[in-house]
């Protein structure tokens, strides 16, 4: 217990020079963390201005930044010259994604990395920072992906009987349901909307059919889409 | 119908699920425990920075010269020595690593020489000379010493001879006192016939008056003769046996001055002599060359650097910042930073007194001095490191081995 803890919180002054694996351990250590800060983001997030391609930029910074650090070394001169090349690409072509900013980001890195000489470095930056991406890509990581449809509709027979047979059809096809909102109206019924996770998204056909064909529901509305909005 | 069988799920869309719900936290795990593994190889628990000593002598000229090339085989008796050090070669202890051109020494001793050589005839002449001097000198010595004995003897003679008139005056004194004696009784027995006459005692008082003056004199005189008898001894006894050698030590000051500073030079010659020979003062490789034969050098630039092969202990720097009292005897661990997962005890044998800047190579960041407390630690027997290399160190208060 007492090595471990010395591991965690003597090490800064045991850290060795930068060698390949050192380079591999910065990568994935920054990784980590990086995906730390990822989901923090995702599940601090409220507002609607939510970019799933920025919390991927959060997710792949830290290994970015960490490889430059390791490429930079305390050399001033390599400092400018990043700055420069970055200035240069970013004076020529506005970026509007943090995610394209990463990508140009990485290739400097990668070319400062082979016009260094450290070739193992750049070797393992492309190999790591790729597999980041894949990872990214893989997992869609940054989509909130919790419903893939919005089901709108009337309930117009009695509400105990018409909810009874909607949970039903609902149980058939979903996976689960979030109801988004409720209003009541006067004498026509009760306004229902859904958020559905579409046990298999292309039956949503069947859904609405069944719900067309069950007595005590109108206005069947469904709307599909892949995650939430973004803006 | 409505509510019928649940509709299966393709495994398309489960993939796709699992892929954004499951896997992050599946590779998340994953990575975490490669980064784990990685970080125990990468990240050691150090408190303290060191080196295996590392010794490094830069080989320097003493005196100002042209280096000479090394002979081929030394005149004590070392192994043959390559003409021109490079990189790598062995050297031993006290081994000549240079040799500095000796022609002007040559020349400096020839000198020296030919400056003996006129000493020699110099000193036959000086011989000659005190030769004759010595000749006067012994004449003169034994003339003083014949006089200053005679004159002993004489004054011995002239006491023996007062001795014999103060002894004969005194039989004298004597004789006329019983002489005196009976003429006073003959008067005093027969006082009516008076058979000596007055003007014949008076005589006799008279003539004893005189031999007792006379006597005293002598005695007076005789004690005089004695004090400078003893006197003349002490000067026959404190004159030397031989003659004096004032006049050789004259003749000779100036050479032997002369002499001197030519022995002095002579010194100088040998101590130059030996500066000339350029020894390594440790075993070790040579690291760097920095002069080749036939280069003039000054005195104190160096020529070559040797390494030492082995290291006898560790160096460690305890940063200033570290809450810890190193003592002599303290457990520490310690770890090659070549080979972290070798880990080896050993223990401290002294501390530096004050706190110290770190070596350069110790630094985490060059351009940024830090400040530590030295500390020898002993070097563990199993450890086969070289000189200089790092060792991340882990001090254990808790533990005093000594």
């Amino acid at each position: 217990m007492n090595g471990a803890f010395d591991m965690l919180f003597q090490g800064d002054l045991g850290a060795g020079s930068a060698n390949p694996e050192t380079a591999l351990f910065v990568v994935a250590l920054a990784f980590l963390i990086g995906h730390v800060i990822g989901w923090v983001y995702m599940w601090t997030h409220t507002s609607l201005s939510y970019s799933q391609t920025f919390t991927g930029s959060l997710v792949v910074i830290p290994p970015l930044i960490a490889l430059m650090m390791l490429l930079m070394a305390g050399s001033l001169v390599f400092a400018f010259g990043l700055l420069a090349v970055f200035a240069v690409v970013r004076f020529r072509n506005v970026l509007k994604d943090t995610r394209d900013t990463t990508f140009i980001l990485w290739s400097i890195m990668e070319g400062l990395a082979v016009g260094t000489m450290r070739y193992s470095t750049a070797v393992i930056g492309a190999f790591g920072i790729s597999t980041v991406f894949f990872y990214l890509w893989m997992t869609s990581f940054g989509s909130r992906h919790r419903y893939d449809a919005v089901l709108s509709l009337r309930l117009t027979q009695d509400l105990a009987s018409g909810v009874a047979a909607l949970n039903g059809i609902l149980r058939r096809h979903c996976a689960r349901t979030l109801l988004a909102s409720e209003r009541k109206l006067t004498d026509e019924g009760l306004d229902l909307s859904y958020r559905l996770l579409l046990r298999d998204p292309s039956r949503h056909d069947e859904l609405k059919w069944d719900l067309s064909q069950t007595e005590g529901f109108e206005n069947i509305s469904l709307f599909l889409r892949d995650d939430e909005s973004e803006m | 119908m409505a509510a019928g069988k649940r509709i299966r799920t393709p495994w398309k869309h489960r993939w796709r699920r699992f892929r954004y719900t499951v896997l992050p936290f599946l590779f998340f795990a994953g990575f975490t425990i490669v980064t784990a593994r990685l970080w125990v190889r990468q990240v050691r628990p150090t408190q303290a920075v060191g080196e295996v000593d590392a010794v490094r002598v830069p080989v320097a000229a003493n005196v100002d010269g042209t280096l000479a090339p090394l002979e081929p085989q030394d005149p004590l008796g070392s192994p043959p020595q390559p003409q021109n050090w490079i990189f790598g070669d062995q050297v031993a202890r006290n081994e000549v690593v240079a040799r500095l051109d000796d022609t002007m020494l040559l020349a400096q001793a020839e000198t020296i020489n030919a400056r003996i050589g006129e000493f020699e005839e110099q000193l036959d002449a000086i011989d000659e000379q005190a030769r004759i001097d010595q000749a006067d000198r012994d004449y003169d010595h034994d003339r003083e010493q014949t006089r200053l004995t005679l004159q002993h003897q004489g004054l011995v003679l002239q006491g023996l001879r007062l001795d014999v008139q103060i002894n004969f005056d005194k039989i004298e004194d004597q004789r006329l006192e019983r002489r005196l004696q009976y003429m006073l009784d003959a008067n005093r027995k027969k006082p009516d016939v008076i058979p000596v006459a007055q003007q014949r005692i008076d005589e006799t008082r008279l003539e004893q008056a005189a031999i007792q003056k006379r006597i005293e004199e002598n005695t007076q005189t005789r004690e005089e003769v004695e004090r400078q008898t003893a006197e003349a001894a002490a000067r026959v006894e404190a004159y030397p046996d031989s003659a004096v050698t004032a006049r050789l030590d004259q003749l000779l000051d100036p050479v032997r001055a002369q002499i001197n500073t030519e022995e002095a030079r002579l010194q100088e010659l040998k101590v130059q002599t030996r500066s000339l020979i350029v020894r390594s003062p440790i075993a070790g490789t040579v690291t760097q060359v920095f002069a080749r034969p036939g280069q003039n050098i000054q005195r104190g630039q160096p020529i070559i650097e040797i390494a030492a092969n082995a290291g006898g202990h560790i160096m460690g720097y305890l940063l200033e910042t570290k809450n810890i009292r190193p003592a002599p005897g303290m457990s520490v661990s310690i770890r090659p930073r070549n080979d972290v997962r070798r880990k080896m005890e050993s223990v401290v044998e002294h501390v530096g007194p004050h706190v110290v800047p770190l070596p350069l190579h110790l630094l985490r960041d060059p351009n940024r001095q830090e400040w530590g407390l030295p500390v020898k630690i002993q070097m563990p027997p199993n450890l086969d490191a070289r000189p200089g290399e790092l060792m991340d160190l882990t001090f254990d208060p808790n533990d005093r081995a000594g």
